[in-house]
């Protein structure tokens, strides 16, 4: 059975990712972050395989999230964003930043979940109560809206060299 | 073949790295528009994976707590910079009335450097001879 320090060594990047995404704010992240696992801490671990245990942390993250964003309602984000070299554009960044807060929060969650978090799709239908199926429609739902609200970017991105799997 | 509907969850399945059947895969590769999807999302999937956690702040929208205060502080701005530009126009306009009416003061009236005296009247030609 996996105690709380395991679960933290091995989902903290990515839970961090999700929720510097979702909140848009890298510090509330970080704060949300500390929450989940003090959360985590203070309950008790579900006997579970790895799979499931990562969509209970997650679910974590995701209800922590919908509360921060209900709390500070309809508040635009401040976002600080990087411009080292080897990251991309700070224009781009915000112009993901944009088409993400456009979607649908659920498809949005979905997108997140998937892409920074890493979920699978019977992950994502757990932790956002759906039938895998749904997961699909809504994450193909996403991707739509996205490749049609980023085409610029993507267009300039698809010159350079792509991989199937990427470094987050 | 891949039907139209399935050759995009076939791709999208593939690059999430879920589970998907070789020939189908293989048929959905075989489109154009498949091989298109695939560079596609991968594109997207870089342009998300940017690093949004670095220190250095940029594009940072203003909080709309801040709005408010923004505006007031904005207006503010603008009432002092009209009526300070008002105080200056008249403070500058009093002074310089100030320093006419000095000059009309102080300056007396030019002495006369050419006298006009008036004759008797002359009759002249047409043509300006006398």
């Amino acid at each position: 059975m996996a105690d709380a320090e395991t679960l933290f060594a091995q989902h903290q990047p990515a839970v961090l990712r999700y929720l510097t995404r979702v909140v848009g704010q890298p510090d509330a992240a970080r704060d949300l972050t500390q929450d989940v696992f003090l959360r985590i801490s203070r309950t008790s671990v579900p006997e579970t395989t790895g799979t499931e245990l990562r969509a209970w942390v997650f679910r974590i993250a995701r209800n922590l999230a919908i509360n921060h964003l209900r709390d500070r309602s309809r508040r635009p984000v401040s976002v600080a964003l990087s411009d080292e070299p080897g990251s991309a554009s700070t224009e781009t960044a915000v112009a993901v930043r944009e088409a993400l807060h456009r979607l649908p929060d659920l498809d949005r969650d979905v997108f997140l979940l998937r892409e920074v978090g890493g979920l699978s799709y019977d992950e994502l239908a757990s932790v956002c109560e759906l039938t895998p199926d749904a997961v699909r429609s809504r994450l193909h739902r996403a991707r739509v809206e996205l490749r049609r609200l980023l085409a610029n970017a993507i267009d300039t991105r698809r010159r350079q060299p792509v991989r199937l799997s990427h470094k987050s | 073949m891949t039907t139209n509907a399935d050759y995009t969850d076939i791709i999208a399945a593939f690059i999430d790295g879920e589970p998907v059947l070789p020939e189908a895969l293989t048929d959905a590769l075989a489109r154009a528009e498949g091989r298109e999807l695939l560079i596609e999302l991968l594109a997207l999937r870089d342009i998300v994976a940017i690093d949004w956690t670095a220190a250095a702040p940029a594009a940072a929208s203003v909080s709309p707590r801040a709005r408010p205060w923004f505006a007031l502080a904005s207006a503010a701005a603008l009432a002092l910079a009209a009526v300070g530009g008002y105080a200056a126009g008249m403070r500058h306009a009093s002074d310089r009335m100030t320093a006419l009416r000095a000059e009309r003061v102080v300056d007396n009236p030019p002495a006369p450097t050419v006298v006009v005296t008036v004759d008797r009247w002359q009759e002249t030609q047409k043509g300006g001879g006398s």
